[in-house]
């Protein structure tokens, strides 16, 4: 029997990973149909596209980190479920929340920006590298949420 | 299959808005040695690219601009995610065709070579609503204007008269479709733009033809912010305070200024290049909003704008004198 606490940890890790997942899946979404319109008219510009549809599906890997954590520390991996309580549970749903939300949304965020690189980078092929920087920057927030979500899943005593 | 999305169109557009002409590479097609080398110069850029060796060789420009446009119109076409909106921007390729079917049936005539495909409405509906002349399958504004100039063609044929009519059923469908869809968006402003710049030269045109103020009423687009009365006043208003008196909304103080100018000037045609800057400056504005309907519809309205130079300057290669450039999107 699963504890409330432990349910509430592993809502954490799903939120985590789910919701930073939904953000790089619409990322790389809108970066991709931005990429497959430059391409369709210019075959040779595929790999700076790629590079930039690539670049919102970091916060995918970053939630999926954090909810490896947590799992990992609820002791999933070696099959002994702990039994936590309410607060520890709340504590651990609580931390997968700024990845989740971060990776949401910097994901939607970082594939608009990807796309207007992208278009830069059909007029003016010679200034992608300054399309990716413009993209990267929104990076920023998602490597912010993943790194306090991994403090606050840390200092959560089991 | 293309996608509906404005990341997939846009994406497109802008790979496609870089074969565009600018004006520096319109001054090298102009300052070739010839026409023929002009154009073999204008090829070279890419224009007109799906044409065969043969056409090519056929030197024609008109034939080149003709193809190239209906390449882009067809590509906007196909990748647009709001076909409704975007399709008022092809009406007036519809207009044209109207026009030329209905002179071609009362002349006897058949007009293929005129006829330009790319319209809002299939070029064979067209056709086969002139020819029967039955409207029914197209939209309100025009089915009754086209049903009212075929009553009208039985007491007596004014080819300015139904040309006016077919322009008014145009600004009156795009209003309907504007209301309808509650857009709000550049769309509302360009089209806006253009009926009351085209109400202010009708009204200079006008009163320089001595038309009286029932001719006027005929030529006055609907969808404007300047209410027709103000229009109609200005016939009797003096010239110098017709500025003042046609500032009003906000594409007021534009037209006002303009109709000081050709007052100045006594040069008409400054209206026209007005105009022209200021619907483009309406495209520009929404330039680089990279997820709208914007980029899309300034590629197409830049290309149509694009051939309008191209014949100036093809034009002016051939009569031997200087262009002046319309107003370009690139």
């Amino acid at each position: 029997m699963i504890t409330l606490g432990t349910a509430l940890a592993f809502a954490g890790a799903a939120v985590a990973a789910g919701f930073a997942g939904v953000g790089s899946a619409m990322g790389v979404g809108i970066a991709g149909q931005a990429g497959a319109g430059v391409v369709s008219e210019d075959p040779e510009k595929f790999g700076n596209v790629l590079v930039l549809q690539a670049l919102p599906g970091t916060q995918g890997i970053y939630g999926l980190l954090i909810a490896f954590i947590i799992v990992l520390n609820l002791g999933v991996i070696d099959g002994n479920v702990k039994d936590l309580t309410t607060d520890q549970g709340i504590a651990l749903f609580c931390a997968g929340l700024p990845m989740a939300i971060g990776g949401l949304m910097s994901g939607i965020y970082q594939g608009k920006v990807a796309a207007s690189g992208i278009y830069l980078c059909a007029k003016r092929p010679e200034e992608t590298g300054k399309g990716i920087i413009l993209a990267a920057m929104v990076e920023t927030y998602a490597v912010l949420a993943l790194l306090i979500s991994f403090i606050m899943v840390n200092g959560v005593k089991l | 299959m293309p996608q509906a999305s404005y990341e997939y169109a846009v994406g497109r557009i802008s790979q496609l808005s870089t074969k565009m002409l600018d004006a520096t590479k319109l001054r090298r097609i102009y300052e070739a040695g010839s026409v023929q080398e002009s154009l073999a110069l204008l090829l070279e850029t890419g224009y007109g690219g799906n044409l065969t060796p043969e056409q090519m060789a056929s030197e024609e420009i008109d034939y080149v601009i003709r193809e190239q446009l209906q390449t882009s119109r067809k590509i906007v076409w196909e990748v647009t995610p709001a076909p409704e909106l975007t399709s008022l921007f092809l009406l007036e390729v519809d207009g044209h065709n109207l026009k030329t079917l209905l002179k071609a049936r009362l002349l006897g005539v058949e007009a293929p070579d005129v006829l330009i495909d790319g319209g809002s409405f299939p070029l064979d509906t067209l056709k086969e609503c002139v020819a029967g002349a039955n409207y029914e399958s197209l939209p309100d504004a025009y089915r009754n204007t086209m049903n009212k100039i075929e009553a009208e063609l039985a007491r007596g044929i004014d080819p300015l008269k139904f040309s006016a009519e077919i322009d008014g059923a145009m600004f009156r469908h795009i209003k309907s479709v504007l209301d309808k869809k509650n857009d709000h968006s550049f769309v509302r402003d360009y089209f806006s733009l253009q009926a009351d710049f085209q109400n202010a030269r009708s009204v200079v045109r006008a009163r320089l033809l001595n038309w009286d103020v029932d001719k006027l009423r005929l030529m006055l687009l609907e969808g404007g912010e300047i209410d027709f009365n103000v229009f109609m006043e200005g016939m009797d208003t003096p010239m110098e305070q017709l500025g003042a008196k046609l500032n009003r909304g906000k594409n007021g103080k534009l037209i006002s200024q303009s109709i000081e100018e050709y007052v100045t000037t006594g040069d008409a045609s400054v209206l026209k290049r007005k105009m022209e800057t200021a619907l483009m400056n309406v495209l520009r504005s929404v330039k680089w909003d990279m997820f709208s309907l914007g980029p899309i519809i300034g590629y197409l309205m830049g290309r149509e704008a694009e051939a309008k130079a191209l014949r100036v300057i093809f034009g002016a290669k051939r009569g031997g004198f200087e262009y002046e450039l319309p107003e370009l999107y690139a």
